[in-house]
């Protein structure tokens, strides 16, 4: 491995904050796994955890059942009193602010009653004592995992799909041909631009022309199309506009008399993808003669 | 404010177990909501809420009974392809907490610590560590010859031109 690949590999895991060096972003715009592991990050970058929406209220039904696990966690401790009166009060509903007080006890100290102390505690919010499978406190103990999964919530997807064995048959009789469903692992779609969208479609109106087309595959998902206009064929390279997630567009900028040819492209948070089928011409369509 | 970004965290986090995720951001909202009135550093509630989410995560098995296809669905709708989704796949829980704290929200390392409940060192390797994982996994898949339009390559595209063009200036 060369310096710079070394180097611009630390000032990516750096966080990409501090100013790039002129010669590690010379290196990274020629090294082949730079440019991927760049293409990578910004894969990230184009996540939108706000397209999640906001939760919504936590369902009742939900709600009891974590504070009754609450509960049983907290008797199975130790704490059988405090265990019981904290299912029995769920129970008994009116928990309130005497839960809240409890519960709601700081994951942060620093954000919540206390000043903060960098570098200093976090707290357990959800359960009134310890959990033993939880990080305590201590910005000494061993509250972090950095291993490939914790214990409580192993999940990983399958990165090489292996159908799942078939169960040796009982019976030695006549072999028994093997029905035909066994399940065939999809194989995984390789990340890059996307596809050209299909379907370009074009309809004049009196005032606009309305284009439509149909979602090509991508991986990632797509973030954009990219609409290109000309007024000869095989030239349409102007950029008229773009449409985030629509398969449609209205091109309200078009003369009346002048033919137009249209493409377009998408583009997701590798790159632009090739474009669509050129469509046109296309015209205005001429209002209708007033009569006198 | 809050609720979208968080349930959005929670997600990626959950890697996709959506029920998981809504009812882990739910009750941070819930908590958070309780404890508004003695916040003291309101600008710390995203990290505060983020460390409630993440360790009710921890409790119990995540995508329990779900199928990759329907994980996969539930972040394609945050722009998460196949390829990122089985790459993140590939990080511990609190590894993934991590990147998405820090390489996808940006949040400052006063907020990573909070969140993994963790001193600064340690937490910063969390993040370096997921990352390195992340690219160990995602770098390969991707095709050669590419050229990514993303911001971060962007912002090298431009600093090679700008290097380019003051080797060209000192040469000529």
């Amino acid at each position: 491995m060369s310096d710079a690949h070394r180097r611009f590999t630390e000032w990516l895991f750096a966080g990409s904050d501090e100013e790039l060096p002129r010669d590690l972003a010379l290196h990274a715009s020629v090294c082949a796994d730079c440019v991927r592991a760049v293409a990578a990050l910004d894969l990230l970058e184009g996540i939108d955890l706000e397209r999640a929406g906001v939760p919504g209220p936590l369902p009742a039904k939900g709600r009891v059942r974590t504070l009754l696990g609450a509960g049983t966690r907290v008797a199975r401790l130790g704490g059988a009193a405090a265990g019981a009166v904290l299912v029995l009060v769920v129970v008994g509903g009116g928990a309130g602010p005497w839960l809240a007080g409890l519960f709601g006890a700081s994951p942060d100290s620093g954000v919540l009653g206390h000043t903060a102390t960098p570098g200093a505690s976090a707290t357990q919010p959800a359960t009134v004592s310890p959990d033993p499978g939880s990080p305590s406190a201590s910005a000494s103990g061993p509250e972090v995992s950095t291993g490939a999964e914790p214990s409580g919530a192993p999940w990983s997807p399958p990165v090489t799909p292996h159908p799942t064995p078939r169960p040796t048959p009982r019976t030695t009789a006549a072999p028994t041909p093997v029905p035909t469903a066994t399940p065939v692992p999809t194989p995984a779609p390789t990340p890059g631009p996307p596809s050209a969208p299909t379907g370009l479609t074009a309809v004049a109106g009196t005032l606009s022309i309305q284009l439509t087309w149909v979602r090509p595959a991508s991986d990632p998902p797509i973030i954009e199309y990219l609409i290109y206009r000309g007024t000869l064929p095989g030239e349409a390279t102007e950029l008229i506009g773009k449409s985030n997630l629509s398969l449609s567009f209205s091109d309200s900028t078009a003369i009346a008399g002048t033919n137009y040819y249209y493409v377009v492209s998408a583009r997701n948070a590798i790159s632009e993808g090739p474009p669509s089928a050129e469509v046109g011409p296309v015209s205005l369509t001429p209002p209708p003669s007033s009569s006198p | 404010m809050h609720g979208a970004r968080l349930h959005g965290f929670a997600l990626l986090v959950a890697a996709g177990d959506a029920g998981r995720a809504r009812q882990a951001a739910a009750e941070a909202l819930e908590a958070g909501a309780a404890q508004a009135a003695r916040l003291r550093h309101p600008e710390r509630a995203a990290a505060w809420l983020r460390r409630h989410t993440l360790l009710t995560l921890r409790r119990g098995r995540l995508g329990k009974g779900l199928s990759e296809a329907v994980r996969q669905a539930a972040l394609a709708e945050l722009g998460v392809g196949m390829g990122a989704y089985r790459a993140l796949g590939q990080l511990s829980l609190e590894q993934r907490a991590a990147v998405v704290a820090s390489a996808i929200e940006g949040l400052a390392p006063i907020d990573l610590e909070t969140i993994m409940g963790a001193p600064a060192d340690r937490s910063r390797r969390l993040a370096t560590d997921g990352l390195r994982r992340y690219l160990a996994a995602m770098a390969p898949t991707l095709p050669v010859g590419l050229a990514p339009a993303g911001p971060l390559a962007r912002r090298i595209r431009a600093a090679a031109d700008l290097a380019l063009g003051v080797q060209d200036g000192a040469s000529g």
